[in-house]
């Protein structure tokens, strides 16, 4: 078989059958740095540097903050997870939105969003949400 | 009348004033004369500014004319080959074609009866060598071949004073009949990469050989791809570089260039200045070019597959970065890329037909104002236009013209594919590339050798002291260069 139709065929299945990965509008994306979240009398409630999301489990809370950004929220740019209970963190883990490198920090409440980026920057966690996903196991 | 003009271009019949007449009769800078010598009728013939004619005047027709010893046509045909022309150089012709070749070639041919001589006038005007034009180099020497074959060859005779410089001389085209030579070294180069190229030339039915592209294709077998399977160069020493190497060369009349074979990536990667420079110096220039390779290849295939399809493997900042610039341009990425590729590609060629004056100007205005106004208008983004701009750049470092066509057109293939399927269709555009080129060969040569072999001195240039091997893969009879 000539080589270009190999490469024709194989593009034109990969298309047909759909790539592992969707096309973003660069333009419209909004990354994601450090997320906070918390629980509430209501469920989750996640803050962020693009935005606020509330809802009865994690995946309802991102689906809040996705509905209320003016973008395309993305989630794999976050390198920071704040949470005030671990269970959020099992809970991020289980929703594989975040990548598994995203340092996990404990903390007591949650903090104002400026300069919290640069803060965690300076005091790594020993903490990944990989780890989560290992005790998931 | 009796002649007739067979399929190859060559013509059968017997030597005499009426066929020459017939063939070349209609033509206006055909010359003929006829001479009285005693008793006899003699036809001189000439080409008008392929001969000179004060030299047929002063050293054929002279001596003929004062040639009064008498006797038959046979006496005086004799007399005129060993004794009374003091032409250098005087051939007999056999047959009709030669006539014509020689008429063809710079001689005047006098016709003797039914016997024919040429004696060589060829004309002083033409092209005088000049200093490389594409490949310049800072040193080394700065002769470079001109559309002359004669020239060409009589310059590498004064790179390479060797008996053992051979060149196998003939004609290609059935119109054009033009002259081309294999040059070789004998008792270095393989016999059978001469015979291959004897035997490739000889098959050759075209109607004319003047363009580049006639050679290349028919030479090298007319392979369906972008790669140049042959390596032209203007420079002599190169040339002559190339000889004693163990690899073979051809001249063509009326093409400024010679052509080197066998070919492979290594010898494309290769600039005339390395031999110029240090070795350090040069190695790491090869690297550079490496580098400039893959990315003038890859760079906005690269780009769009990230920007478009895995952002996440960007760092933050500099995905922060792109999408800030990103904020209030109009198109995708895809249409981004592929457009300035498009452009850029628009402006190379448009800056190539042009005078080197307007030229110039329209590389400022294109590149510099276009350019700036358009990432102004925030119609393309900055990293867009950086990107394409650095992929451009980085092809103008690979020193063979043919094979940066080649990566130009194999860049916008891989945009292309990156943009349907990101990273997925670039992983499979470079397999496919480099499933092509590793089927490819020049001459028996894999294309990929240098790779294949693992050979450091086909990447780097080594200490010519320690070079004291040529390159196996060509099977030259003595391998060793130096002790």
């Amino acid at each position: 078989m000539k080589w270009w139709l190999a490469l024709l065929m194989a593009i034109v299945l990969t298309l047909i059958f759909g790539l592992p990965f969707r096309e973003y509008e660069t333009q419209q994306l909004l990354p994601i740095k450090t997320l906070q979240a918390e629980y509430t009398q209501n469920g989750i409630h996640i803050v962020s540097n693009v935005g606020e999301g509330k809802g009865e489990s994690w995946q309802a809370a991102v689906e809040d903050l996705r509905k209320n950004a003016s973008g395309d929220v993305f989630f794999d740019t976050a390198e920071q997870l704040a949470v005030t209970d671990r269970r959020i963190a099992f809970e991020a883990a289980n929703s594989h939105e975040l990548r598994p490198s995203a340092q996990v920090y404990l903390m007591s409440e949650l903090a104002p969003m400026e300069g919290l980026y640069e803060f965690l920057k300076a005091h790594p966690s020993e903490e990944q949400i990989s780890d989560y996903h290992m005790e998931e196991r | 009348m009796d002649f007739v003009r067979q399929a190859d271009g060559s013509y059968v019949g017997t030597i005499c004033d009426e066929n020459l007449s017939a063939i070349f009769g209609a033509s206006g800078d055909f010359n003929r004369r006829v001479l009285r010598v005693g008793v006899h009728t003699l036809y001189i013939y000439a080409i008008d500014g392929l001969t000179s004619g004060g030299d047929i005047s002063e050293f054929v027709v002279k001596p003929l004319m004062q040639d009064t010893l008498g006797g038959s046509m046979d006496e005086i045909y004799d007399r005129a080959l060993h004794r009374t022309v003091y032409n250098s150089v005087a051939k007999p012709c056999k047959d009709l074609d030669t006539v014509i070749s020689m008429l063809l070639n710079g001689f005047s041919v006098v016709l003797f009866g039914k016997k024919a001589i040429a004696f060589e006038d060829k004309t002083g005007e033409k092209r005088s060598p000049s200093a490389p034009e594409v490949e310049n180099t800072v040193k080394g020497p700065k002769d470079a071949f001109t559309e002359t074959s004669r020239t060409n060859t009589s310059l590498l005779r004064r790179h390479l004073r060797s008996p053992a410089l051979h060149f196998y001389e003939t004609t290609v085209g059935r119109r054009s009949r033009t002259n081309v030579s294999v040059a070789y070294l004998d008792g270095l180069t393989d016999p059978n990469l001469v015979e291959r190229m004897k035997l490739r030339l000889s098959e050759i039915d075209i109607d004319g050989m003047i363009t580049p592209s006639s050679v290349e294709e028919y030479v090298t077998g007319s392979r369906p791809t972008a790669f140049p399977l042959i390596q032209y160069t203007e420079r002599t020493d190169r040339f002559a570089q190339g000889l004693l190497d163990g690899r073979i060369g051809l001249l063509v009349d009326g093409l400024p260039l010679g052509y080197l074979l066998p070919v492979d990536l290594g010898y494309l990667m290769t600039s005339a200045e390395d031999r110029g420079t240090n070795f350090l110096s040069a190695s790491v220039l090869r690297v550079l070019r490496y580098l400039a390779l893959l990315l003038s290849l890859t760079l906005p295939a690269l780009f769009v597959a990230m920007v478009a399809f895995h952002p996440a493997m960007l760092p933050t900042a500099l995905l922060e970065s792109v999408i800030e610039a990103k904020k209030s341009v109009p198109f995708p990425t895809i249409f981004e890329i592929l457009g300035l590729l498009v452009a850029f590609e628009l402006l190379q060629e448009a800056s190539v037909s042009l005078p080197k004056s307007i030229g110039q100007s329209l590389s400022i205005i294109g590149g510099l104002v276009v350019g700036s106004a358009a990432v102004e208008a925030k119609i393309i983004s900055p990293a867009a236009l950086i990107v394409v701009a650095v992929a451009g750049i980085c092809g103008f470092a690979i020193p063979g013209r043919g094979f940066a066509d080649a990566i130009r057109l194999w860049r916008i293939v891989l945009a292309v594919l990156a943009s349907f399927a990101g990273l997925y269709g670039l992983t499979m555009g470079i397999l496919c590339l480099l499933v092509h080129l590793a089927g490819l060969n020049s001459f028996g040569e894999p294309y990929l050798a240098p790779f294949a072999r693992v050979s450091v001195r086909s990447i780097l240039r080594t200490r010519l002291k320690y070079d004291k091997f040529r390159d196996p893969a060509l099977h030259p009879q003595d391998l060793q260069n130096q002790e």
